[in-house]
């Protein structure tokens, strides 16, 4: 991500080779792996313009960096494997043997966890709301980013860093009085309002990150769109915003997950409204649940919990996958001055 | 040129957002400023103004001061920790291969999986590490078990129990859920440092780690930098984590109790002083602002191009 | 939106002694910030927020024994804190209320979080009726303070439910009205009986041919044999601290030297936690520590985590109040019998005596619209029918005299109610106030009896840190002081 404006002073580095030119953003690194190693695109550092050194290093110590590589990887999966494994398993199972492997296959409680526990509709009130969400962040932060980056105009160095230092507030000291203008707009225990709040608060982060992206836009193609005739609308959605698309990509995914784990905005503005809470989000469902283990409701009511939060895990994790070598790729031209 | 599409552009790309922010994020803000100079207890339509008894009151609060404190060493020990692992991590899997020039083997792999903590409800993370620190059947008594020791005996009273470690045990939840996000940045980063910079370094007799001090980190300084403040920032209004794992900071003989827990359990669970937890609020925001503009001077570097 | 650190709110403690402890925090801050704004906002105009408040006035028409407030239909609306097991003994009840007032339509809410009630207090639409438990239960000294609760004096002086000849407050055992007294005023009805207990497994005893123990000295020497037989004694919740000092310590102390001990330490009196009753239990206490008798582990454990411990013989003894049967009921192994005892006393004159609290709270509102249909829920609440189906329900025991004489429910059940009269024979209890009234001052001698227990503090030490916290809040103005 580029640093915001006018902090910091560019030195050209003691560079021993030359070329090294910025290359347009649009185009995708190539990930093609020297050497030709096996694995997944974009893994490698891209190759630069030039010509490919073929000399071949003598291999030193390949194995040393999976060797701790891996133990990390252990770190991150077995807490999943530890999930996963709990979902299926009956509460003294889990109190007793946390670590242990369930008795039996219960893969009836995932049926269960989003039929009685209600997580479908928990489900299904996330998705509307983070697309909302997510939809409205992209637009306003676009919007206003392309301006940040192209169009100063007096004041929107103020305003850029008003937005900015809103990243920084901690959301306790708004909370109390965000409900009651929720309420004064009519917006309270309502998705629409859950997308409009979401949206207000994500837009620091978007527009910083969009407004670094920008600036790296080559003004060329912009100057000769004018030259062309075309006007600031034109140049911006014709040009621009095509040209924007990785930068786009990985703010989107930073959005979706951010908005989809969300949790103190809608416990605050979209409390419980009937009995099977079915204006509640997955965060909020979720939370529920783990706190309703209490009560021993059923034999697999803490299962129930791990099902929703597998539930829950899947479809980020896939846009995730899915996206990754866009986010990254959206990370790194923005990298590139 | 074309002044006068300009401003058209301008007025309605920029407009929108603003109002939206102005509403939602700004009034709350303000007026979030303006109660702490109350005494509102939450149930009542009107407040009565305190100028800044609640200021004053802050500054005599021992317990206040406490949260203070660990929020200070978790401001030490989290972003060091996170940065230092995701730098070591990303310069892994982006020049870990044979030689010191490829990418490891299966660096895709280790990039879906490494980002995956971050994907998980940070509720459900403290969670799962209150289950991994359990005395009984716990993942690290199970480890210790296995070199012949158990985990009460290595921390008496257990990491979560213990007011000496506990704070450091969040701390590790915390290090562990954020580590793939600040990976996955910086290599990001890292793929934007040409090769021949790499390839002429190692000419020149530089091992990994020479190349890393003077190629890699110069280059993506500003995204650490950036990440440091961005990490730092979390980390001082950082909730549910340690809520989760100390029962909102009294666990342990509140070993753990950070700003935003006190801040908590004065609003709500001591006869509801919202007056005096804006107060703090506002001392966290005016705090967070500072650390922000202190991180960034002390880190300031030249911008190197290549 | 920051990726990471989404802050989210967490279980709180179970601070109150009279609520029954859960974990519902994160719930509860949701509710509890749904507290609406300012009125100094720019915004205010205050469209009703949640749901709709109470309906149109239901009084008006003639009082009458059977109908001593003076009902004439109309709508009830009220919310009640569910936990999760649903509230299913208020459909008696409701159908109770249905029979004698056929044109009553009332309408009960079930929430986790109460605290979604806060705007509608803020707004002044307040619902007729509530039952505050549950993490996000209001705060009902702040409600008072602004005069926002009903008294409820003429539910009491009514005729009871079943029994004309006598008034509601006559049909109950003692404790209630002193339960639900705030700041001088009755506000509160607190319907069921959460008395604390030393639990253990009858069969267990039996097995290893022990006696149940009634002195301290007893408890002390059988806690020796049985940490040779390999169990530990004595386990309890390390993580919500209210346990083992509702559980242990206010006992322990009052069975020295006597409730007053209770009385001056809530009334803030100087150097009030520095009396020798209050050593001496600290003393005793340490002994568990010194001799080791402590399941280790309970540092970390929650409340269910140390029951299925207890569970599992890992322990003998726990300190949990007369809903852990309830609590457990799925986990309980066959052959286990719960049995609750009195907490041993040095002196086995208080041998019986135990923390009593009536618990679960039912409020009016000052500003509700049916305040008549309120009382009288409430009145058919209080009935043996009522009392009984709860407690069929629910394994739990309420306040209504005499009205679980002869129910046979569990033998769990039954030992708790023997225990609750027994106690009541010494003597009433008279709760112990200051952690509602100073909730800070006990979170922190609660962290020091937990230092005490499990750490290394020392009875001076714990000691000076509770005079050390009663000081000041003594001395903090900003704090509103209560005396009993």
């Amino acid at each position: 991500m580029t640093p915001s404006p006018a902090t910091s002073s560019t030195t050209h580095a003691p560079s021993r080779s030359e070329g090294a030119s910025s290359r347009p953003p649009g185009s995708a690194p190539d990930g093609r792996a020297p050497d030709g190693s096996a694995s997944a695109p974009a893994s490698a550092s891209p190759s630069a313009d030039g010509p490919r050194r073929p000399r071949r290093r003598r291999p030193r110590g390949s194995g040393l960096p999976h060797l701790m590589l891996v133990p990390w990887a252990l770190v991150v999966l077995v807490p999943l494997v530890w999930i996963l494994a709990s979902s299926l398993k009956t509460n003294e199972e889990i109190y007793n043997d946390p670590f242990g492997l369930p008795g039996e296959l219960r893969l009836g409680v995932y049926v269960d966890a989003w039929r009685q526990a209600n997580i479908g509709a928990f489900f299904t009130n996330t998705v509307i709301v983070v697309s909302g969400g997510v939809v409205l962040t992209m637009l306003l932060s676009v919007m206003t980013a392309y301006v940040m980056a192209r169009y100063p105009f007096p004041g929107s160095r103020a305003l850029y860093w008003l937005y900015l230092v809103g990243m920084t507030f901690p959301v306790f000291l708004a909370i109390v009085p965000l409900v009651r203008i929720v309420q004064a707009l009519g917006l309270f225990a309502s998705n629409l309002g859950l997308v409009l709040v979401y949206a207000a608060f994500s837009l620091p982060f978007s527009i910083f990150f969009l407004t670094g992206f920008f600036r790296t836009l080559p003004k060329e193609l912009a100057e000769a769109a004018f030259l062309d005739g075309a006007g600031h609308f034109g140049v911006f959605f014709r040009i621009m915003l095509p040209l924007a698309r990785p930068g786009l990509i990985s703010i989107g995914v930073f959005n979706v997950l951010g908005q989809w784990n969300q949790f103190l905005l809608p416990q605050v503005l979209n409390p419980q409204q009937d009995e099977e809470r079915s204006n509640f989000v997955l965060s909020q469902g979720l939370a529920a649940l783990a706190l309703g283990e209490n009560y021993e409701t059923s034999p697999t009511s803490m299962a129930q919990l791990f099902a929703g939060l597998i539930i829950s895990l899947l479809p980020v994790l896939i846009v995730y996958v899915l996206f990754q070598r866009q986010v990254q790729e959206g990370l790194s031209a923005g990298a590139l001055k | 040129m074309h002044l006068r599409g300009r401003w058209w552009l301008i007025l309605t790309f920029i407009t929108p957002g603003l109002v939206l922010y102005s509403v939602f994020v700004l009034s709350s803000f303000a007026q979030g400023v303006q109660i702490s100079f109350t005494n509102w207890t939450g149930y009542t339509p009107t407040l009565e103004y305190v100028g800044l008894d609640n200021y004053v009151r802050m500054a005599k609060d021992g317990a206040w001061w406490r949260a203070v404190s660990h929020n200070a060493v978790l401001l030490v020990i989290i972003p060091v920790v996170t940065l230092g692992l995701a730098l070591g991590l990303a310069t892994l899997i982006t020049r870990g291969g044979s030689g010191t020039l490829r990418a490891v083997r299966g660096a895709g792999a280790y990039r879906v999986l490494f980002f995956f903590p971050q994907v998980v409800p940070v509720v459900i993370i403290g969670i799962m590490f209150s289950y991994v620190y359990a005395s009984r059947g716990g993942l690290l008594d199970g480890l210790l078990r296995l070199v012949g020791t158990d985990v009460l005996s290595v921390v008496p009273n257990g990491p979560l129990g213990n007011p000496r470690t506990i704070l450091l045990a969040i701390a590790l939840a915390a290090v562990w859920s954020s580590v793939g996000f600040y990976m996955v940045l910086f290599l990001s980063a890292m793929s934007g440092v040409p090769q021949e910079l790499y390839e002429a370094a190692s000419l020149d007799g530089a091992g990994r780690l020479r190349s890393f001090a003077h190629v890699t980190l110069p280059l993506i300084w500003s995204h650490a930098q950036t990440a440091l403040i961005y990490l730092a920032i979390g980390t001082m209004d950082s909730y549910a984590l340690v809520a989760v794992m100390s029962m909102t900071g009294t666990a342990a003989d509140s070993g753990a109790d950070v700003m935003s827990t006190y801040l908590y359990r004065t609003a709500f669970s001591f006869n509801s002083q919202f007056g005096y937890a804006s107060a703090m609020g506002t001392v966290m925001m005016l705090g967070s602002v500072a650390l922000a503009l202190v991180t960034f001077r002390l880190t300031k570097r030249e911008e190197l191009e290549y | 939106m920051s990726v990471e650190n989404c802050p989210t709110p967490v279980p709180s403690s179970h601070s109150s002694s009279f609520h029954r402890p859960t974990r519902r925090g994160l719930l509860g801050l949701a509710g509890a910030l749904g507290a609406a704004g300012l009125s100094a906002c720019a915004t205010s105009g205050a469209p009703g927020a949640g749901a709709a408040a109470g309906s149109s006035d239901g009084g008006g028409a003639e009082t009458s024994p059977e109908n001593p407030f003076g009902i004439a239909g109309g709508e009830l609306k009220a919310f009640v804190f569910d936990g999760g097991g649903g509230v299913p003994h208020l459909d008696l009840t409701e159908k109770l209320l249905e029979e004698k007032h056929p044109d009553l339509a009332a309408d009960i809410v079930r929430t986790e979080d109460l605290s979604t009630l806060q705007p509608q207090f803020v707004n002044g639409t307040p619902p007729d009726l509530f039952q505050n438990s549950g993490a996000g239960a209001l705060d009902i000294t702040s409600l008072v303070a602004n005069s926002q609760l009903a008294s409820l004096e003429d539910l009491m002086a009514a005729p009871s439910w079943d029994d004309p000849e006598i008034t509601v407050e006559e049909s109950l055992n003692p404790g209630v009205r002193e339960a639900g007294t705030v700041d001088g005023t009755l506000v509160g009805l607190n319907t069921v009986q959460y008395a604390w207990a030393l639990w253990h497994d009858a069969a267990l005893l039996e097995e290893k041919g022990w006696e149940a123990p009634t002195t301290w000295d007893e408890l002390m020497s059988l806690s020796a044999e049985i940490k040779d037989e390999g169990i530990f004694p004595f386990a309890f919740t390390g993580q919500h601290a209210n346990y083992p000092e509702e559980g242990l310590l206010q006992p322990l102390v009052a069975k020295i030297g006597g409730q007053e001990v209770w009385k001056s330490i809530d009334n803030l009196e100087e150097g009030a936690w520095q009396q020798d009753a209050v050593r001496e239990a600290a003393e005793a206490l340490l002994q568990l520590r010194t001799d080791e008798l402590i399941l280790p582990g309970v540092a970390q454990m929650t409340h269910i985590q140390s029951q299925t411990a207890w569970l599992n013989h890992e322990a003998m003894f726990i300190p949990v109040g007369a809903w852990l049967e309830n609590e457990m009921k799925s986990a309980i192994p066959e052959g286990f019998r719960m049995t609750a005892a009195a907490l041993p006393s040095p002196d086995p004159a208080l041998a019986d005596l135990t923390p009593n609290n009536p618990g679960s709270g039912w409020y009016v509102p000052e500003g509700a619209a049916n305040a008549p249909a309120a009382l009288e829920f409430l009145r058919a609440m209080l009935s043996k029918e009522s009392a009984r189906n709860y407690a069929e329900l629910s394994n739990s025991v309420t306040m209504v005299a005499g009205a679980h004489e002869d129910q046979q429910l569990s033998e769990a059940f039954t030992t708790v109610t023997e225990m609750i009269e027994r106690s009541n024979a010494v003597e009433p209890w008279q709760v112990v106030k200051y952690p509602t009234w100073y909730p800070a001052m006990a979170e922190e001698t609660r962290a020091a009896l937990i230092s005490l227990l499990l750490d290394d503090l020392d009875v001076d030490g714990f000691l000076s840190r509770c005079q050390k916290a009663a000081d000041r809040t003594a001395a903090d103005d900003a704090i509103a002081k209560q005396t009993r």
